[in-house]
Protein backbone atom coordinates (compact mmCIF):
# COMPACT_ATOMS: atom_id res chain seq x y z
CA UNK A 1 0.00 0.00 0.00
CA UNK A 2 1.17 3.53 -1.13
CA UNK A 3 2.16 5.65 1.84
CA UNK A 4 -0.46 8.06 1.26
CA UNK A 5 -2.79 5.46 1.38
CA UNK A 6 -1.70 4.45 4.36
CA UNK A 7 -1.95 7.83 5.55
CA UNK A 8 -5.08 9.35 4.09
CA UNK A 9 -7.04 6.08 5.04
CA UNK A 10 -6.54 6.66 8.59
CA UNK A 11 -7.23 10.24 8.47
CA UNK A 12 -10.50 9.23 6.64
CA UNK A 13 -11.38 6.94 9.40
CA UNK A 14 -11.26 9.31 11.98
CA UNK A 15 -13.47 11.59 10.06
CA UNK A 16 -16.10 8.88 9.52
CA UNK A 17 -16.46 8.03 12.84
CA UNK A 18 -16.43 11.66 14.14
CA UNK A 19 -19.64 12.18 11.58
CA UNK A 20 -21.28 9.08 12.55
CA UNK A 21 -20.89 9.80 16.48
CA UNK A 22 -21.85 13.36 15.74
CA UNK A 23 -25.00 11.87 14.18
CA UNK A 24 -25.84 9.80 16.44
CA UNK A 25 -25.52 12.16 19.45
CA UNK A 26 -28.27 13.91 17.93
CA UNK A 27 -30.45 10.92 17.14
CA UNK A 28 -29.92 9.24 20.08
CA UNK A 29 -29.27 12.22 22.85
CA UNK A 30 -32.04 14.63 21.39
CA UNK A 31 -35.53 13.94 22.87
CA UNK A 32 -37.42 17.51 22.64
CA UNK A 33 -35.25 19.75 20.06
CA UNK A 34 -35.58 23.65 22.00
CA UNK A 35 -33.18 26.34 21.52
CA UNK A 36 -31.43 25.56 24.97
CA UNK A 37 -30.83 21.98 23.91
CA UNK A 38 -29.73 23.03 20.57
CA UNK A 39 -27.48 25.51 22.25
CA UNK A 40 -26.16 25.09 25.48
CA UNK A 41 -27.34 21.23 25.52
CA UNK A 42 -30.03 21.78 27.91
CA UNK A 43 -26.97 22.55 30.31
CA UNK A 44 -27.20 18.45 30.99
CA UNK A 45 -23.59 17.85 30.10
CA UNK A 46 -21.73 16.01 32.72
CA UNK A 47 -17.78 15.66 33.54
CA UNK A 48 -16.03 13.71 30.66
CA UNK A 49 -18.06 15.67 27.84
CA UNK A 50 -17.23 18.96 29.30
CA UNK A 51 -13.74 18.62 29.93
CA UNK A 52 -13.19 16.59 26.49
CA UNK A 53 -15.61 19.34 24.45
CA UNK A 54 -13.71 21.94 26.50
CA UNK A 55 -10.30 20.91 25.41
CA UNK A 56 -11.02 20.49 21.77
CA UNK A 57 -12.69 23.57 20.83
CA UNK A 58 -9.80 25.35 22.73
CA UNK A 59 -6.76 23.23 20.99
CA UNK A 60 -7.52 24.43 17.48
CA UNK A 61 -5.54 22.93 14.55
CA UNK A 62 -3.48 26.63 14.67
CA UNK A 63 -2.69 25.45 18.05
CA UNK A 64 -1.61 21.98 17.07
CA UNK A 65 0.58 22.48 14.38
CA UNK A 66 1.49 26.27 15.59
CA UNK A 67 3.06 25.71 19.42
CA UNK A 68 5.80 23.53 17.91
CA UNK A 69 6.44 25.48 14.54
CA UNK A 70 7.09 28.93 17.71
CA UNK A 71 9.24 26.32 18.95
CA UNK A 72 10.81 25.79 15.76
CA UNK A 73 10.63 29.49 14.51
CA UNK A 74 11.65 31.23 17.60
CA UNK A 75 12.43 29.22 20.61
CA UNK A 76 11.91 30.77 24.53
CA UNK A 77 8.81 32.54 22.92
CA UNK A 78 6.80 29.44 23.15
CA UNK A 79 6.99 29.70 26.64
CA UNK A 80 3.90 31.97 26.72
CA UNK A 81 1.63 29.49 25.21
CA UNK A 82 3.04 27.02 28.20
CA UNK A 83 2.39 29.91 30.71
CA UNK A 84 -1.06 31.83 29.20
CA UNK A 85 -2.79 28.32 29.22
CA UNK A 86 -2.17 27.77 33.22
CA UNK A 87 -2.63 31.30 33.85
CA UNK A 88 -5.93 30.93 32.12
CA UNK A 89 -6.85 27.32 33.73
CA UNK A 90 -6.47 29.53 37.46
CA UNK A 91 -8.44 31.92 36.78
CA UNK A 92 -11.38 29.91 35.08
CA UNK A 93 -11.81 27.57 38.26
CA UNK A 94 -12.75 30.49 39.88
CA UNK A 95 -14.75 32.78 36.98
CA UNK A 96 -16.48 29.64 35.51
CA UNK A 97 -18.74 28.21 38.01
CA UNK A 98 -19.82 32.03 39.04
CA UNK A 99 -20.72 33.09 35.40
CA UNK A 100 -22.74 29.65 34.97
CA UNK A 101 -24.93 29.86 37.86
CA UNK A 102 -25.54 33.78 36.36
CA UNK A 103 -25.86 31.91 32.81
CA UNK A 104 -28.43 29.35 34.72
CA UNK A 105 -30.14 31.41 36.94
CA UNK A 106 -31.74 34.23 33.94
CA UNK A 107 -31.56 31.51 30.89
CA UNK A 108 -28.87 33.00 29.24
CA UNK A 109 -27.67 31.06 26.12
CA UNK A 110 -24.68 33.14 25.01
CA UNK A 111 -22.21 35.53 26.49
CA UNK A 112 -24.23 38.63 24.41
CA UNK A 113 -27.15 37.73 26.55
CA UNK A 114 -24.92 38.02 29.44
CA UNK A 115 -24.15 42.06 28.20
CA UNK A 116 -27.69 42.47 27.54
CA UNK A 117 -28.91 41.01 31.10
CA UNK A 118 -25.90 42.75 33.02
CA UNK A 119 -26.02 46.44 30.97
CA UNK A 120 -29.67 46.31 29.64
CA UNK A 121 -27.97 47.61 26.72
CA UNK A 122 -29.25 46.30 23.53
CA UNK A 123 -25.98 48.44 21.57
CA UNK A 124 -23.97 46.40 24.33
CA UNK A 125 -25.58 42.85 22.98
CA UNK A 126 -25.41 43.80 19.91
CA UNK A 127 -21.63 45.19 19.70
CA UNK A 128 -20.17 41.86 21.58
CA UNK A 129 -22.44 39.91 19.33
CA UNK A 130 -21.11 40.93 15.94
CA UNK A 131 -17.32 41.22 17.51
CA UNK A 132 -17.39 37.55 18.46
CA UNK A 133 -18.98 37.13 14.89
CA UNK A 134 -16.75 38.66 12.95
CA UNK A 135 -13.48 37.88 14.97
CA UNK A 136 -14.20 34.47 14.27
CA UNK A 137 -14.96 34.73 10.59
CA UNK A 138 -11.02 34.13 10.29
CA UNK A 139 -11.13 31.59 12.37
CA UNK A 140 -13.20 29.16 10.43
CA UNK A 141 -11.75 29.88 7.52
CA UNK A 142 -8.78 29.32 9.34
CA UNK A 143 -9.64 25.76 10.99
CA UNK A 144 -10.49 24.69 6.64
CA UNK A 145 -7.37 26.10 5.59
CA UNK A 146 -5.51 23.63 8.53
CA UNK A 147 -7.24 20.42 7.69
CA UNK A 148 -6.23 21.02 4.19
CA UNK A 149 -2.62 21.74 5.08
CA UNK A 150 -2.67 18.25 7.27
CA UNK A 151 -4.28 16.69 4.39
CA UNK A 152 -1.17 17.97 1.86
CA UNK A 153 1.52 16.82 4.41
CA UNK A 154 0.02 13.42 5.81
CA UNK A 155 -0.53 12.62 1.52
CA UNK A 156 2.00 13.92 0.33
CA UNK A 157 0.16 16.25 -1.53
CA UNK A 158 -1.09 13.30 -3.86
CA UNK A 159 -4.91 14.48 -3.17
CA UNK A 160 -6.98 17.39 -4.42
CA UNK A 161 -6.66 19.00 -0.28
CA UNK A 162 -8.35 21.78 -0.35
CA UNK A 163 -11.47 20.26 -1.97
CA UNK A 164 -11.40 17.39 0.59
CA UNK A 165 -10.47 19.63 3.62
CA UNK A 166 -14.36 22.07 2.81
CA UNK A 167 -15.86 18.75 1.89
CA UNK A 168 -14.25 17.45 5.24
CA UNK A 169 -15.96 20.67 6.92
CA UNK A 170 -19.30 20.47 5.31
CA UNK A 171 -20.02 16.86 6.73
CA UNK A 172 -18.68 18.14 10.50
CA UNK A 173 -21.68 21.32 9.45
CA UNK A 174 -23.95 18.43 9.13
CA UNK A 175 -24.07 17.20 12.71
CA UNK A 176 -23.81 20.76 13.89
CA UNK A 177 -26.68 21.58 12.04
CA UNK A 178 -28.98 18.26 13.24
CA UNK A 179 -27.79 18.27 16.74
CA UNK A 180 -26.50 21.61 17.87
CA UNK A 181 -24.41 21.43 21.47
CA UNK A 182 -24.99 17.92 21.81
CA UNK A 183 -23.26 16.47 19.03
CA UNK A 184 -20.64 18.89 19.04
CA UNK A 185 -19.74 18.25 22.71
CA UNK A 186 -20.40 14.00 21.81
CA UNK A 187 -18.19 14.04 19.02
CA UNK A 188 -15.06 16.56 20.43
CA UNK A 189 -14.70 13.95 23.14
CA UNK A 190 -14.04 11.80 20.64
CA UNK A 191 -11.79 14.26 19.15
CA UNK A 192 -10.19 16.02 22.30
CA UNK A 193 -9.14 12.20 23.59
CA UNK A 194 -7.32 11.27 19.77
CA UNK A 195 -5.48 14.75 20.31
CA UNK A 196 -4.35 14.16 23.67
CA UNK A 197 -3.05 10.62 23.07
CA UNK A 198 -1.38 12.20 19.73
CA UNK A 199 0.28 15.68 21.00
CA UNK A 200 1.79 13.50 24.51
CA UNK A 201 2.26 9.69 22.11
CA UNK A 202 4.25 11.28 19.39
CA UNK A 203 6.09 13.58 21.25
CA UNK A 204 7.32 11.53 23.37
CA UNK A 205 8.48 9.38 21.02
CA UNK A 206 9.94 11.70 18.65
CA UNK A 207 11.94 13.00 21.77
CA UNK A 208 12.65 9.67 23.70
CA UNK A 209 14.17 8.08 19.83
CA UNK A 210 16.41 11.30 19.07
CA UNK A 211 17.60 12.23 22.41
CA UNK A 212 16.76 9.94 25.26
CA UNK A 213 14.54 12.38 26.89
CA UNK A 214 14.66 16.62 27.93
CA UNK A 215 18.24 16.56 28.80
CA UNK A 216 19.28 15.00 25.33
CA UNK A 217 17.13 17.46 23.70
CA UNK A 218 18.03 21.16 25.60
CA UNK A 219 21.82 20.08 25.62
CA UNK A 220 21.71 19.71 21.17
CA UNK A 221 19.57 22.94 20.74
CA UNK A 222 21.91 24.50 23.56
CA UNK A 223 24.92 23.64 20.90
CA UNK A 224 23.22 24.24 17.54
CA UNK A 225 21.53 27.45 18.18
CA UNK A 226 21.87 28.55 22.22
CA UNK A 227 19.56 31.89 20.99
CA UNK A 228 16.14 29.38 20.64
CA UNK A 229 16.62 28.71 24.97
CA UNK A 230 16.35 32.67 25.65
CA UNK A 231 14.80 35.58 24.74
CA UNK A 232 14.37 37.63 22.74
CA UNK A 233 14.77 34.18 20.79
CA UNK A 234 15.77 32.90 17.68
CA UNK A 235 14.49 36.47 15.65
CA UNK A 236 15.42 38.25 17.96
CA UNK A 237 12.17 40.06 18.05
CA UNK A 238 10.25 38.56 21.41
CA UNK A 239 12.06 40.73 24.01
CA UNK A 240 10.61 38.87 27.78
CA UNK A 241 8.44 41.93 28.17
CA UNK A 242 6.67 40.90 25.50
CA UNK A 243 6.42 37.06 27.30
CA UNK A 244 5.51 38.54 30.42
CA UNK A 245 2.03 40.78 28.59
CA UNK A 246 1.22 38.12 26.25
CA UNK A 247 1.22 35.84 28.59
CA UNK A 248 -0.91 37.75 30.96
CA UNK A 249 -2.83 39.56 28.42
CA UNK A 250 -3.03 35.94 26.57
CA UNK A 251 -4.32 34.38 30.01
CA UNK A 252 -6.72 37.57 30.91
CA UNK A 253 -8.42 37.11 27.31
CA UNK A 254 -8.58 33.28 27.36
CA UNK A 255 -12.02 33.52 28.25
CA UNK A 256 -13.55 36.29 27.16
CA UNK A 257 -13.95 34.59 23.82
CA UNK A 258 -17.51 33.59 23.11
CA UNK A 259 -16.85 29.98 21.82
CA UNK A 260 -15.42 28.95 25.36
CA UNK A 261 -17.79 31.25 27.01
CA UNK A 262 -20.06 28.69 25.06
CA UNK A 263 -18.23 25.83 26.34
CA UNK A 264 -19.17 27.13 29.66
CA UNK A 265 -23.20 27.09 29.79
CA UNK A 266 -23.56 23.29 29.40
CA UNK A 267 -22.11 21.84 32.01
CA UNK A 268 -24.53 20.47 34.34
CA UNK A 269 -23.07 22.21 37.26
CA UNK A 270 -20.25 24.09 38.80
CA UNK A 271 -19.01 21.17 40.56
CA UNK A 272 -18.65 19.38 36.69
CA UNK A 273 -17.07 22.88 35.48
CA UNK A 274 -14.55 22.86 38.11
CA UNK A 275 -13.75 19.60 37.92
CA UNK A 276 -13.25 19.92 33.98
CA UNK A 277 -11.38 23.27 34.08
CA UNK A 278 -8.79 21.06 36.78
CA UNK A 279 -8.63 18.33 33.79
CA UNK A 280 -8.03 20.74 31.16
CA UNK A 281 -4.95 22.32 32.92
CA UNK A 282 -3.89 18.53 33.35
CA UNK A 283 -4.29 18.00 29.40
CA UNK A 284 -2.63 21.51 29.05
CA UNK A 285 0.88 20.22 30.58
CA UNK A 286 0.27 16.91 28.69
CA UNK A 287 -0.65 18.13 25.78
CA UNK A 288 0.10 21.11 23.72
CA UNK A 289 3.77 21.55 26.28
CA UNK A 290 4.99 18.76 24.41
CA UNK A 291 3.70 19.11 21.27
CA UNK A 292 5.81 22.45 21.50
CA UNK A 293 9.06 20.77 22.29
CA UNK A 294 8.78 18.97 18.80
CA UNK A 295 9.60 22.42 17.33
CA UNK A 296 12.60 22.40 19.19
CA UNK A 297 13.72 18.59 18.58
CA UNK A 298 13.47 20.22 14.57
CA UNK A 299 15.64 22.65 15.62
CA UNK A 300 18.29 20.15 17.13
CA UNK A 301 18.36 17.75 14.17
CA UNK A 302 18.73 20.62 12.04
CA UNK A 303 16.19 20.18 9.66
CA UNK A 304 15.03 23.00 7.50
CA UNK A 305 11.41 22.88 7.00
CA UNK A 306 9.93 24.86 4.17
CA UNK A 307 6.89 25.88 6.84
CA UNK A 308 7.58 25.92 10.51
CA UNK A 309 4.03 24.63 11.29
CA UNK A 310 5.27 21.44 9.79
CA UNK A 311 7.76 20.73 12.38
CA UNK A 312 5.52 18.01 14.66
CA UNK A 313 4.07 16.41 11.59
CA UNK A 314 7.51 16.28 9.29
CA UNK A 315 9.19 14.76 12.37
CA UNK A 316 6.59 11.95 13.07
CA UNK A 317 6.83 11.09 8.51
CA UNK A 318 10.69 11.01 8.88
CA UNK A 319 10.87 8.74 12.30
CA UNK A 320 7.85 6.42 12.45
CA UNK A 321 6.19 6.73 8.98
CA UNK A 322 2.70 6.51 6.89
CA UNK A 323 0.84 5.14 9.93
CA UNK A 324 1.85 7.07 12.58
CA UNK A 325 1.88 9.71 9.94
CA UNK A 326 -2.02 9.46 9.29
CA UNK A 327 -2.79 9.17 13.28
CA UNK A 328 -1.29 12.43 13.85
CA UNK A 329 -2.54 13.89 10.54
CA UNK A 330 -5.83 12.37 11.91
CA UNK A 331 -5.49 14.17 15.62
CA UNK A 332 -4.09 17.69 13.49
CA UNK A 333 -7.55 17.15 11.31
CA UNK A 334 -9.48 16.34 14.85
CA UNK A 335 -8.03 19.92 16.55
CA UNK A 336 -9.43 21.85 13.61
CA UNK A 337 -12.67 20.58 13.21
CA UNK A 338 -13.88 20.32 16.43
CA UNK A 339 -12.38 23.98 17.38
CA UNK A 340 -14.19 24.77 13.77
CA UNK A 341 -17.84 22.96 15.29
CA UNK A 342 -17.84 25.26 18.30
CA UNK A 343 -16.72 28.12 16.76
CA UNK A 344 -19.45 27.66 14.32
CA UNK A 345 -22.38 26.90 16.44
CA UNK A 346 -21.02 29.85 18.61
CA UNK A 347 -21.18 32.39 15.37
CA UNK A 348 -25.20 30.93 14.79
CA UNK A 349 -25.91 31.20 18.33
CA UNK A 350 -24.84 34.75 18.53
CA UNK A 351 -26.61 35.68 15.05
CA UNK A 352 -30.30 33.81 15.35
CA UNK A 353 -30.54 34.60 19.17
CA UNK A 354 -28.94 38.32 20.09
CA UNK A 355 -29.07 39.74 16.36
CA UNK A 356 -32.70 37.70 14.87
CA UNK A 357 -34.32 37.16 18.36
CA UNK A 358 -33.47 40.35 20.26
CA UNK A 359 -33.18 42.80 17.84
CA UNK A 360 -35.85 41.76 14.70
CA UNK A 361 -38.29 39.55 15.93
CA UNK A 362 -38.54 39.24 20.18
CA UNK A 363 -41.64 37.29 20.07
CA UNK A 364 -39.55 34.47 17.63
CA UNK A 365 -41.05 31.24 19.49
CA UNK A 366 -38.79 28.83 20.52
CA UNK A 367 -38.91 26.52 17.67
CA UNK A 368 -38.31 29.51 15.18
CA UNK A 369 -34.92 30.04 16.97
CA UNK A 370 -33.82 26.47 16.87
CA UNK A 371 -34.80 26.97 12.79
CA UNK A 372 -32.39 30.67 12.73
CA UNK A 373 -29.62 29.45 14.48
CA UNK A 374 -29.81 26.23 11.48
CA UNK A 375 -29.85 28.37 9.12
CA UNK A 376 -27.10 30.78 10.63
CA UNK A 377 -24.81 27.42 10.82
CA UNK A 378 -24.98 26.74 7.11
CA UNK A 379 -24.66 30.76 6.10
CA UNK A 380 -21.41 31.21 8.47
CA UNK A 381 -19.81 27.37 7.10
CA UNK A 382 -20.80 28.08 3.58
CA UNK A 383 -18.95 31.81 3.96
CA UNK A 384 -15.63 30.10 6.20
CA UNK A 385 -15.76 27.56 2.65
CA UNK A 386 -15.85 30.54 0.32
CA UNK A 387 -13.46 32.43 2.02
CA UNK A 388 -11.35 29.26 1.65
CA UNK A 389 -11.57 29.23 -2.07
CA UNK A 390 -11.46 32.80 -3.02
CA UNK A 391 -9.60 34.84 -0.15
CA UNK A 392 -6.91 32.59 2.05
CA UNK A 393 -4.74 35.50 3.19
CA UNK A 394 -6.54 38.83 3.15
CA UNK A 395 -8.47 37.70 6.57
CA UNK A 396 -5.20 37.83 7.96
CA UNK A 397 -5.35 41.12 9.65
CA UNK A 398 -8.48 39.97 11.62
CA UNK A 399 -6.57 37.17 12.97
CA UNK A 400 -3.93 39.88 14.21
CA UNK A 401 -6.37 41.81 15.88
CA UNK A 402 -8.79 39.10 17.26
CA UNK A 403 -7.08 37.84 20.46
CA UNK A 404 -6.69 41.64 21.74
CA UNK A 405 -9.83 43.10 20.05
CA UNK A 406 -11.59 40.24 22.04
CA UNK A 407 -9.55 40.88 25.16
CA UNK A 408 -11.34 44.54 25.26
CA UNK A 409 -14.83 43.13 26.44
CA UNK A 410 -12.65 41.59 29.52
CA UNK A 411 -14.21 44.82 32.02
CA UNK A 412 -17.85 44.14 30.98
CA UNK A 413 -17.71 40.45 31.23
CA UNK A 414 -15.45 39.53 33.70
CA UNK A 415 -15.52 42.81 35.99
CA UNK A 416 -19.31 43.13 35.52
CA UNK A 417 -19.95 39.74 36.91
CA UNK A 418 -18.21 40.15 40.21
CA UNK A 419 -18.66 44.19 40.66
CA UNK A 420 -22.05 45.41 40.39
CA UNK A 421 -20.83 49.03 40.21
CA UNK A 422 -19.09 48.29 36.83
CA UNK A 423 -21.97 50.75 34.28
CA UNK A 424 -22.44 50.05 30.80
CA UNK A 425 -21.01 53.86 29.82
CA UNK A 426 -17.78 52.66 31.53
CA UNK A 427 -17.65 49.01 29.30
CA UNK A 428 -18.52 51.10 26.16
CA UNK A 429 -16.41 53.98 26.81
CA UNK A 430 -13.50 51.28 27.61
CA UNK A 431 -14.06 48.63 24.57
CA UNK A 432 -14.29 52.19 22.59
CA UNK A 433 -10.63 52.97 23.15
CA UNK A 434 -9.25 49.65 23.83
CA UNK A 435 -10.39 48.79 20.48
CA UNK A 436 -8.80 51.55 19.01
CA UNK A 437 -5.47 51.76 21.18
CA UNK A 438 -5.21 47.46 19.80
CA UNK A 439 -5.72 48.43 16.18
CA UNK A 440 -2.68 51.24 16.53
CA UNK A 441 -0.26 49.38 18.37
CA UNK A 442 -1.05 46.17 16.14
CA UNK A 443 -0.79 48.30 12.49
CA UNK A 444 0.64 51.86 13.06
CA UNK A 445 3.54 51.09 15.97
CA UNK A 446 3.57 47.75 16.87
CA UNK A 447 3.97 46.46 20.04
CA UNK A 448 5.34 49.57 21.22
CA UNK A 449 8.27 48.99 23.68
CA UNK A 450 8.07 45.22 23.41
CA UNK A 451 4.57 45.37 25.32
CA UNK A 452 1.97 42.96 23.49
CA UNK A 453 -1.20 45.18 22.21
CA UNK A 454 -3.12 43.52 24.08
CA UNK A 455 -2.10 44.83 27.17
CA UNK A 456 -1.82 48.35 25.52
CA UNK A 457 -5.69 48.31 24.93
CA UNK A 458 -6.30 46.97 28.70
CA UNK A 459 -3.67 49.78 30.17
CA UNK A 460 -6.09 52.43 28.36
CA UNK A 461 -9.53 50.21 28.23
CA UNK A 462 -9.39 49.27 32.20
CA UNK A 463 -8.60 52.67 33.65
CA UNK A 464 -11.25 54.38 31.52
CA UNK A 465 -14.00 51.46 32.18
CA UNK A 466 -13.72 51.53 35.91
CA UNK A 467 -13.30 55.56 36.11
CA UNK A 468 -16.20 56.27 34.29
CA UNK A 469 -18.24 53.28 36.13
CA UNK A 470 -17.26 55.06 39.72
CA UNK A 471 -18.65 58.51 38.25
CA UNK A 472 -21.62 56.63 36.49
CA UNK A 473 -22.82 54.30 39.04
CA UNK A 474 -24.97 56.89 41.05
CA UNK A 475 -26.91 57.98 38.44
CA UNK A 476 -27.24 54.68 36.58
CA UNK A 477 -30.19 51.86 37.46
CA UNK A 478 -28.52 49.55 40.13
CA UNK A 479 -27.14 46.62 38.18
CA UNK A 480 -29.88 43.40 38.05
CA UNK A 481 -26.96 41.80 39.82
CA UNK B 1 -19.90 19.12 48.70
CA UNK B 2 -21.71 21.97 49.81
CA UNK B 3 -23.80 24.80 48.94
CA UNK B 4 -22.08 26.96 46.26
CA UNK B 5 -22.11 30.03 49.00
CA UNK B 6 -20.26 27.91 51.27
CA UNK B 7 -18.01 26.61 48.29
CA UNK B 8 -16.80 30.24 47.13
CA UNK B 9 -15.89 30.95 50.82
CA UNK B 10 -13.26 27.89 50.56
CA UNK B 11 -12.31 29.15 47.66
CA UNK B 12 -10.68 32.17 49.05
CA UNK B 13 -7.55 30.83 49.79
CA UNK B 14 -6.98 29.40 46.94
CA UNK B 15 -7.72 32.68 44.41
CA UNK B 16 -4.14 34.08 46.48
CA UNK B 17 -2.88 30.69 45.92
CA UNK B 18 -3.73 31.07 42.10
CA UNK B 19 -2.57 35.11 42.13
CA UNK B 20 0.94 33.38 43.20
CA UNK B 21 1.15 31.52 40.30
CA UNK B 22 0.27 34.76 38.36
CA UNK B 23 3.28 36.32 39.81
CA UNK B 24 5.90 33.57 39.75
CA UNK B 25 5.62 33.05 36.07
CA UNK B 26 6.09 36.43 35.16
CA UNK B 27 8.04 38.54 37.87
CA UNK B 28 11.17 36.30 37.92
CA UNK B 29 11.50 36.10 34.06
CA UNK B 30 13.92 38.89 33.48
CA UNK B 31 15.95 37.21 35.70
CA UNK B 32 16.19 33.47 34.86
CA UNK B 33 16.61 35.01 31.21
CA UNK B 34 19.43 33.47 29.43
CA UNK B 35 20.92 32.45 32.79
CA UNK B 36 23.74 29.69 32.14
CA UNK B 37 22.14 26.84 34.44
CA UNK B 38 20.52 23.69 33.98
CA UNK B 39 17.91 22.36 36.40
CA UNK B 40 16.97 18.68 35.61
CA UNK B 41 17.95 18.97 32.27
CA UNK B 42 16.71 22.30 31.42
CA UNK B 43 17.37 25.26 31.26
CA UNK B 44 16.56 27.16 33.83
CA UNK B 45 13.48 29.41 32.56
CA UNK B 46 12.70 26.86 30.57
CA UNK B 47 12.32 24.81 34.19
CA UNK B 48 10.70 27.29 36.22
CA UNK B 49 7.78 27.77 33.47
CA UNK B 50 7.69 23.76 33.55
CA UNK B 51 7.40 23.90 37.51
CA UNK B 52 5.12 26.30 37.64
CA UNK B 53 2.50 25.34 34.63
CA UNK B 54 2.69 21.96 36.72
CA UNK B 55 2.07 23.55 39.86
CA UNK B 56 -1.00 25.47 38.65
CA UNK B 57 -2.58 22.04 37.33
CA UNK B 58 -1.40 20.45 41.18
CA UNK B 59 -3.08 23.58 42.70
CA UNK B 60 -6.10 23.57 41.12
CA UNK B 61 -6.40 19.57 41.86
CA UNK B 62 -5.97 20.22 45.53
CA UNK B 63 -8.50 23.38 44.87
CA UNK B 64 -10.86 20.94 43.87
CA UNK B 65 -10.86 18.35 46.09
CA UNK B 66 -10.79 21.36 49.33
CA UNK B 67 -13.60 23.58 48.00
CA UNK B 68 -15.83 20.67 46.32
CA UNK B 69 -15.77 18.11 49.32
CA UNK B 70 -14.81 20.83 52.21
Amino acid sequence: MEPAAIASSIIFTVLGITIVIGVLAYRLGIKVLRADTYIVAGRALGFIVTFLNMAAVIYSGFAFLGAAGWAYSYGAPVLYIWVYGALAYTFAFFFAPRIWSVAKGRNLLTQADFFLWRYNSKLLMTLVALVGILFNIPYIQLQILTVRYVLDLSTYGALPSLHLAVLSFLLVVLYVFLGGMVSVAIANVFLGAIMLGAMLGGSLAIIGHYFGGLEGLFRAVAEVSPQHLAFPGAAGIHPVQWFITAAVGCGLGFWVWPQLAQMVFPARSPRVLRRSVVMTSWYHVLGIIWASLTGLAAVALGIKLAAADQAFIFLIDKTFGPAALGLIGAAGMAAALSSGAGILLTQASLCARNLYQQLVKPTASDRELVLVTRISVIVFAAIGAILAYVAPAQLVYLLLVGYAGITQMFPGWVLGSIWKWITREGVLAGLVVGETVVVLTTFVWSNPLGIHSIVWGLIFNLPLALLISKLTYREAKAPQG
Amino acid sequence: MGTEEAVRSRERLFMWLAALIWLMVTVPAPFLNGLPVFVAGMPILWFWMLLWVVLAAVLLTVAYFVVERG
